[in-house]
């Protein structure tokens, strides 16, 4: 039914093929900051070492890194956030959205928190460092062209179940491409789907948004969040503080089985103030319920976020669901290794159109550096970025642009590519052995350490295939010879 | 160890027995495999849904058994070819020749060019048609929202693709700018 006519299925691996090349290399920065971002946690406590860990906050500490937040940050605070240190993320922190401090365990205020090469790699996946709606709208395209090619590539595929498990490494090199391919894309199917789906939902809410409130809201755009998320109360007090253990107490009283992750104070020092108190629920994929307390720490109401309308609910789990930010550190390597295999079912997919052809030109040496420029420029950004972190950004786009020219001009992509594996392999281990030289201190951390380990070993890896492979290369050198001789002639 | 480790530890156990199940019956390439045998890979992996629900609750248990079936079939599908995969970097490359050309852009460009007129015609009838179709959902205002949320970029991509794959352009341009006017239409209803 689904592959009656070849001429259709023709047309479909046309249109997946030729979607895939004018959304490749896009899709490829995605997925590729995105596999990265599933670490994001261990790897901002990596980039800034010195911050206190640990996994609880009493009540009073809470209140005292309030107070020194108010005290020392100037207002107007439409809302303050204290961020509770969790398993996942042991450290807390202070903010009103536009300043941002960590505190130690006893509430007292610490450094404030480095954006640097992990704020980067995030807007790198966000917005793709755009400007942030227009660049969040950017992304969720991508995750509609992503679905769209998931889709395509079904159709084009008659036989999916016949080549189930097959795969020829060791055949000719289109073959192996074209096998990886399929099999990654096909059994890592219902990831990329989920993935492609929930991104493209959250990229694309705004669209929603924009269109909905003229036309069902009467242009109220606040109105169709609340529709979805809920409203927020409107209360009147004339305490001027908050009662915080208060609060945690009723907490317990409420949702006993409930962690806390953030209290959210707003409008402080208003005659409208409260309490806010978002809190996991074991078991459930929601990002949190939020409990309303007055500024007395009376238990108000809660939002329904996990027990509200279903469409409330599933809205709630996108996050968490797209960025694998649940359950065990497991989940994250799984997470890991599955948006791994979609960035490479992303590259090999270019590298069966390149490998049909009968010549190779400047579209092969473009490739080669995109795919292996991407990862030094994340990594030489990672290393400015310990210099100085407003360089990370800069140095990611100047690196990469660097990598796509040499590569642009040396018109060889075999060995352009090894050079840059080659260099990325020696970044790697620079970026390690300098991050352990600054933080001398810090180095037996375990975020520091298994950070800097698995660069090294990465880097090592790389360094061995690069060397092996660039040896196998100059023994043959055909290809170089090849446009040499031409070029005489 | 507590219940729900035991429980997810079995429901691991149970997802990788189906996935080599399921790969010993495809290497069979046999018409005549008994539907017992065909069914138990299967049966298996229902199994495993149902321990990962014991153990995490039915939201985590649908997605623990999405990941670690696909994990386990992999790891099924490179043990097999673990000999072939040492020479994974070395596979013979066909001889192709440099091309000295312009930088030829033509193609791309029509290509391009046509994604871009596509993708936001295609965007637009999609969101006119979810804004349109989420009323008759017969579910709470916050659902039919989120619905139309979720079903907005699925139905883009399938507009986009039937844009692409179609010989006759103005079949799909013409229908999407129907779609989009009966959509307003009900909208102003």
């Amino acid at each position: 039914m689904l592959y009656h006519s070849k001429d259709r299925i023709k047309q479909f691996l046309s249109t997946h093929s030729w979607l895939g090349i004018g959304m490749g290399a896009i899709i490829y920065l995605i997925c590729l900051s995105g596999t990265v971002a599933v670490f994001l946690h261990e790897l901002e406590r990596w980039q800034q070492p010195g911050i206190d860990e640990f996994e609880q906050m009493s009540g009073s500490a809470i209140r005292h890194a309030y107070r020194q937040f108010m005290a020392q940050v100037e207002g107007p605070h439409d809302t303050v956030w204290v961020i509770l240190p969790t398993e996942d993320m042991p450290r807390a922190h202070v903010s009103n959205g536009e300043t941002e401090r960590f505190t130690n365990r006893h509430g007292e205020l610490t450094e404030a928190p480095i954006e640097g090469w992990v704020g980067m790699v995030r807007e790198l996946h966000y917005y793709l460092h755009l400007p942030q709606t227009f660049g969040m709208i950017i992304v969720g395209v991508f995750g509609v062209m992503l679905i769209t090619l998931v889709i395509s590539g079904v159709m084009a595929h008659p036989t999916i179940i016949r080549d189930a498990f097959k795969l020829r490494v060791a055949q000719s090199y289109r073959l192996q491409q074209t096998d990886l391919h399929n099999r990654l894309s096909v059994w890592g199917l219902p990831f990329t789907l989920m993935i492609a789906l929930t991104g493209a939902f959250i990229g694309l809410i705004n669209i929603l948004v924009l269109v909905a409130a003229p036309l069902l809201f009467e242009g109220d755009r606040e109105a169709v969040v609340a529709a979805v998320y809920g409203a927020d109360p409107v209360m009147k007090t004339e305490q001027r503080t908050f009662d915080i253990e208060k609060a945690m107490v009723e907490l317990q009283r409420v949702a006993s089985e409930a962690t806390p992750i953030y209290l959210a104070f707003h409008q402080p020092g208003s005659d409208k103030q409260f309490l806010e108190i978002a809190a996991t629920l074991p078991g459930r994929l929601v990002f949190s319920e939020i409990y309303r307390f007055d500024s007395k720490g009376n238990y108000y109401n809660h939002q329904g976020l996990a027990d509200g309308p279903i469409g409330r609910q599933v809205a709630y789990s996108v996050y968490r669901l797209h960025f694998g930010q649940f359950g065990s550190f497991a989940v994250k390597v799984l997470y890991a290794l599955f948006g791994l295999s979609l960035t490479v079912a992303s590259v090999s997919g270019i590298n069966i159109w390149l490998a049909k052809r009968t010549f190779k030109n400047w579209h092969n040496d473009a490739w080669a550096g995109i795919v292996w420029g991407a990862p030094l420029a994340l990594s030489a950004a990672a290393i400015l970025g310990l210099i100085n972190p407003m360089w990370a950004t800069g140095a990611f786009w100047w690196v990469l642009g660097v990598a796509l020219l040499v590569t642009l001009c040396w018109e060889n992509d075999v060995i352009s590519r090894e050079a840059l594996r080659l260099a990325l392999a020696l970044n790697l281990i620079a970026l390690a052995t300098s991050h352990n030289l600054i933080y001398v201190v810090h180095w037996q951390a375990m975020p520091v350490m298994a950070t800097n380990l698995i660069m090294v070993l990465s880097g090592l890896y790389l360094l061995q295939s690069s060397c092996r492979k660039l040896g196998i290369e100059r023994e043959s050198l055909p290809e170089r010879g090849a446009v040499l001789r031409r070029r005489n002639t | 160890m507590n219940d729900s480790y035991q429980l997810g530890l079995a429901a691991i156990v149970t997802c990788t027995v189906a996935a080599v199940a399921l790969h010993r019956n495809w290497l069979q390439k046999r018409g005549d495999i008994p539907a017992v045998v065909k069914l138990t890979p299967w049966l298996l992996l229902l199994c495993a849904f149902f321990l990962w629900v014991s153990a995490a609750g039915v939201e985590f248990g649908i997605v623990y058994t999405l990941l670690c079936a696909s994990s386990a079939i992999w790891l099924c599908i490179l043990t097999h070819n673990a000999s072939q995969a040492i020479n994974f970097r070395l596979a013979k490359k066909k001889q192709q020749l440099r091309q000295k050309q312009p930088w030829s852009v033509a193609p791309i460009a029509d290509n391009s060019g046509l994604l871009l007129v596509i993708i936001p015609v295609a965007c637009f009838s999609s969101v006119m048609f979810c804004l349109a179709l989420a009323p008759l959902i017969p579910v709470s205002e916050a659902s039919r929202l989120v619905v139309a949320g979720f079903l907005f970029p699925v139905i883009w991509s399938l507009v986009i693709l039937w844009c692409c794959a179609d010989n006759k352009r103005w079949r799909p341009a013409l229908i999407m700018v129907c779609i989009a006017g009966v959509a307003a239409a009900i909208g102003q209803v």
